[in-house]
């Protein structure tokens, strides 16, 4: 065939089959090639014949699959496939030759470049002027609509191509159409098994580790990064716990973009086109960066970005969780098939996020149930519950509050609310939690959250609810959203809404052995995220958990309750027991005393009635008079110590305070005492036991009478005041120092030589029983008033009103 | 005090306190017995009624819960002191159909008054 190079300008017919058999030669194999393969074997059939320098091969769809995917061509050009084997991006729209000569049909034969390329100045007029092409001609094939494209030879020389090589060309167009097209289907469908590849690697590695999203995302990237040969590839985390004021960081990245990137790079989501994609949950594709009101440099340094993709990675309910952020520092860098299939990659990874998210829930739920099992402090557990409710690493709600049942006043009672008093609260304390797992965060509970637990509004509040309530609330069977358009099947639901106020929120019951014992209500409140079905579906689980465990500590603390009370009443028992046995004791040592006590002071009041001896006079006296004082002790000791079983009976106040006048007046006599009886008015009847409160007039009586050794005036006064009646028993003797007034009637306080110190306390144990009171008032060297105050007596009440 | 003699039977195993009681009670003008054991007070109430009887509760064999039941199925109508170094009973004294409840003291004052009362009676259905 080398012979005939030389003749192709002679020999049109020649010629021509000599480059149809050419590139029948070179394509012979059926085809399957790669660009630069398939440029190589152009070059080889076409560039001797047309005594070319170079050619380029445009070829593609021109109609994009939606508005934001690009309608572009792909041109591989002689000399340029080196730096880039993927070929120069051109827009349809930035090729009219080509739609013209479509139009025509014929090829396009441009004599002078100098002169063509003037404007308009197009991408492809660039990719030639790039190779120095001085003269061009190209056959366009294809419709609009199909595969369009153009084979374009070049020369550097300055001699144009001839009509010759114009008719050629023209006639060879149908075949160069035929290889080109098989090629074109080659390429995309080697390019669609890349992608799938991708697809499938993705999912077996996050199958395979199930690790956290950032892992994750890193993988992903640089396996986008490696399979698409871009630029750049990153993901970024979309933060909206700041409610509108989300942060976006990176978290996952491979390719030299972000290799500029300070540690934990983040921008607002309220900028570029990774902002615009999280909060319309869009994809965006910029193509001239330069160009787009959008696009948002974050590295000035860097100017050679020309094209970025955003698509945002979202979950259940629409939520952006992320953006995948490729670029490119070429213009147009991305066809629909790339867009589309980083779109399904996107999906994948929502998924695969989603189904991390579930494991490591599952993966909790058990850990917490194991843990909750094990609490049997209610608090610890309202606690624990509505951590691992609200916690980051647990269920992350913004804001739980836990109610209990209480049947017996048909309420749920607020035990434990559980969220941030502010937003701004909320922020510092996500922070601060981290990455903790729910353990560690259980553990350092009580102090991490202090500042979150305030009840709202500083009570806990209560919710009132009837039967009919709490079988419509059992009978949800689960966790379920509750939303404020959503019609509120029960009154108790619709109390919940006003308590929270929220767009939407999650209704927990929990349910113990098939009866409702509680309810938990929370909410995304600052975040507003969406309570997802998955979500729902495990809380479920949780609640079920809790509620066991709740009912649980509801039993135990019932059962240390009926031990605390069987405790304290063996306590009681034993007491009494032993009471019994001092009592029983008590009684057995007076009597044994009394009696030898009795025999001694007796007999020796018998030898001082029967001697008229001075001395033993005197000591006889001695031991009378000693004996005398241990069996006042005895008496007092023993009156104290036996339990008050006391009598009443409506009493005449007036015959008892007479009756004590006549008691008295002997002692009394012997000391130079006068009885002063005074009674202003009629005094009701007292409601009294008449021995014993003789026996206290008594004590009080004669201990006046033994404070006047030198005589004075004894004064028993009656009187009313309100409903009592008033007995006062007053001396003009030494008097009692005021410090020592206040000490009167504690047991075993006593003023005097002789006394057991018991007088007055049992004198109060007495009026105290009576429902009455007594005090006393004094000046020393004045003299000392007791006043005892009773209740009338209610029949007698009326009559005195 | 009158001229109707009074009779008390004393009842106390205790000798020398039986002996005390004794004089006391003479010295006020009682005509007394004694008996040193709850069986030989029963014995001295058949043989001749007292006018009054002090009874010591804590007794070797019978004590005088047991004898104050059998002299008040022998009379019910004869007054009986119980006469003990126990204030612990002094709130069933009723229940044991004694009239009145001493507790020991070595004064024998509240005694004393608590036979006179009795005293009175006696002479009064005496004469």
């Amino acid at each position: 065939m080398s012979n005939r190079r030389s003749e192709h300008s002679v020999d049109q017919t020649g010629c021509f089959m000599d480059a149809y058999e050419r590139l029948m030669e070179q394509f012979a194999d059926g085809g399957r090639l790669d660009w630069p393969t398939v440029l190589n074997r152009f070059e080889g059939a076409l560039l001797p014949i047309f005594d070319a320098d170079g050619i380029s091969i445009l070829i593609g769809s021109p109609e994009p699959m939606t508005a934001e995917q690009n309608a572009f061509l792909r041109a591989y050009t002689s000399g340029r496939l080196a730096s880039n084997p993927r070929g120069a991006a051109i827009p349809f729209q930035q090729a009219p030759w080509l739609e013209s000569a479509l139009e025509s049909k014929t090829p396009l034969n441009v004599k002078d470049w100098a002169e063509h390329i003037k404007p308009p100045h197009t991408l492809f007029d660039r990719e030639l002027s790039a190779v120095g092409a001085r003269s061009a001609l190209a056959a366009p094939f294809g419709s609009p609509g199909g595969l369009v494209g153009a084979a374009a030879l070049y020369r550097t020389k300055s001699d144009a191509f001839s009509e010759e090589h114009e008719r050629l060309i023209d006639k060879l167009s149908p075949l160069i159409q035929t290889i080109l097209s098989s090629a074109y289907d080659y390429n995309e469908h080697r390019l669609g098994m890349l992608r799938t590849e991708i697809i499938h690697e993705v999912n077996a590695e996050a199958v395979a580790q199930l690790t956290s999203p950032e892992q994750l995302y890193d993988r992903v990237c640089e396996l986008i990064h490696q399979q698409f040969e871009l630029y750049d590839v990153a993901i970024f985390q979309v933060d909206w716990s700041a409610g509108d004021a989300g942060e976006m960081s990176l978290a996952g990245h491979s390719g030299e973009y972000f290799e500029y990137r300070e540690t934990d790079y983040t921008q607002s989501v309220d900028i570029g086109n990774l902002g615009y994609a999280a909060r319309t949950g869009q994809t965006r594709l910029v193509n001239e960066a330069q160009n787009d009101p959008i696009y948002f440099n974050a590295f000035p340094d860097n100017q050679t970005i020309r094209s970025e993709l955003t698509i945002p990675i979202k979950t259940e309910g629409e939520y952006v969780t992320a953006v995948m952020d490729v670029q490119s520092q070429e213009s147009y860098a991305f066809d629909k098939h790339q867009v589309a299939s980083l779109e399904a990659l996107s999906r994948l990874v929502a998924s695969i996020v989603q189904s991390v998210d579930w494991y490591k829930q599952m993966e909790m739920l058990h850990r917490l149930g194991q843990q909750l099992q094990h609490t049997l402090d209610l608090k610890s557990l309202y606690h624990a519950i509505l951590t691992c409710v609200t916690a980051g690493p647990g269920f992350g709600f913004n804001r739980a509050i836990l109610f209990m049942l209480d049947e017996e006043n048909a309420a749920l009672e607020e035990k434990l609310y559980i969220g941030p008093a502010s937003t701004e609260e909320a922020y510092r304390i996500w922070s601060e939690i981290g990455e903790q797992t729910i353990e560690e965060y259980l553990d350092q509970a009580p102090q991490q959250v202090s500042s979150q637990e305030v009840s709202v509004e500083d009570r806990f509040m209560r919710v009132p609810v009837d039967s009919g309530d709490i079988a419509e609330l059992s009978e949800l069977g689960g966790a379920v959203a509750a939303t404020r358009d959503g019609k509120a099947s029960c009154s108790v639901v619709q109390a919940f809404q006003q308590i929270l106020q929220a767009e939407e929120f999650a209704l927990i019951p929990l349910i113990a052995r098939r009866r409702l014992i509680g309810v938990i209500i929370a909410d995304n409140s600052i975040t507003g995220q969406p309570i997802s079905l998955g979500l729902l579906e495990t809380l479920g689980a949780f609640a079920s958990q809790a509620a066991l465990a709740l009912s649980n500590a509801q039993t135990f603390r019932r059962l240390e309750v009926a031990f605390e009370e069987l405790e304290s009443a063996k306590d009681q028992a034993h007491r009494h027991e032993r009471q019994a046995i001092v009592g029983q004791l008590m009684q057995y040592v007076t009597h044994e005393i009394r009696n030898p006590l009795v025999s001694i002071g007796g007999f020796a009041r018998r030898i001082l009635k029967t001697t008229q001896e001075e001395e033993t006079t005197r000591r006889a006296g001695v031991i009378a008079q000693e004996t005398s004082r241990l069996e006042i002790i005895l008496k007092d000791v023993m009156d104290f110590m036996s339990p008050l079983s006391l009598e009443y009976e409506s009493i005449s106040m007036e015959a008892l305070a007479k009756e004590m006048a006549g008691m008295i007046a002997e002692s009394a006599a012997e000391s130079n005492v006068r009885i002063a009886y005074e009674c202003p008015e009629p005094v009701p009847n007292a409601h009294l036991d008449v021995d014993r409160m003789k026996q206290t007039l008594w004590n009080l009586s004669k201990n006046a009478v033994e404070a006047m050794p030198n005589g004075g005036v004894l004064t028993i006064r009656l009187g009313v005041e309100g409903d009592y009646v008033c007995i006062e028993i007053e001396d003009t003797g030494t008097g009692i120092q005021s410090d020592h007034i206040d000490r009167l009637f504690e047991p075993f306080y006593t003023t005097k030589k002789y006394g057991s110190g018991l007088g007055l306390a049992l004198t109060k144990q007495i009026i105290d029983h009576h429902g009455g009171s007594i005090e006393a008032r004094s000046e020393l060297n004045h003299g000392t008033a007791f006043t005892i105050r009773l209740p009338i007596n209610r029949s007698e009440r009326k009559d005195v009103i | 005090m009158s001229d109707i003699e009074i009779e008390v039977l004393i009842v106390e195993d205790d000798k020398a306190m039986a002996d005390l009681i004794q004089e006391e009670l003479e010295d006020e003008g009682y005509q007394t017995r004694v008996a040193y054991n709850g069986g030989d007070a029963i014995k001295a109430v058949q043989d001749s009624l007292p006018d009054v009887v002090v009874l010591d509760i804590n007794m070797p064999g019978k004590d005088g819960i047991e004898t104050l039941s059998e002299i008040v199925n022998l009379n019910a109508n004869l007054p009986v002191i119980l006469h003990t170094a126990y204030s612990a009973y002094k709130e069933n004294y009723m229940t044991w159909a004694a009239v009145e409840y001493v507790v020991k003291a070595s004064d024998f004052k509240d005694l004393k008054n608590a036979i006179a009362r009795l005293a009175k009676q006696a002479a009064h259905e005496k004469s």
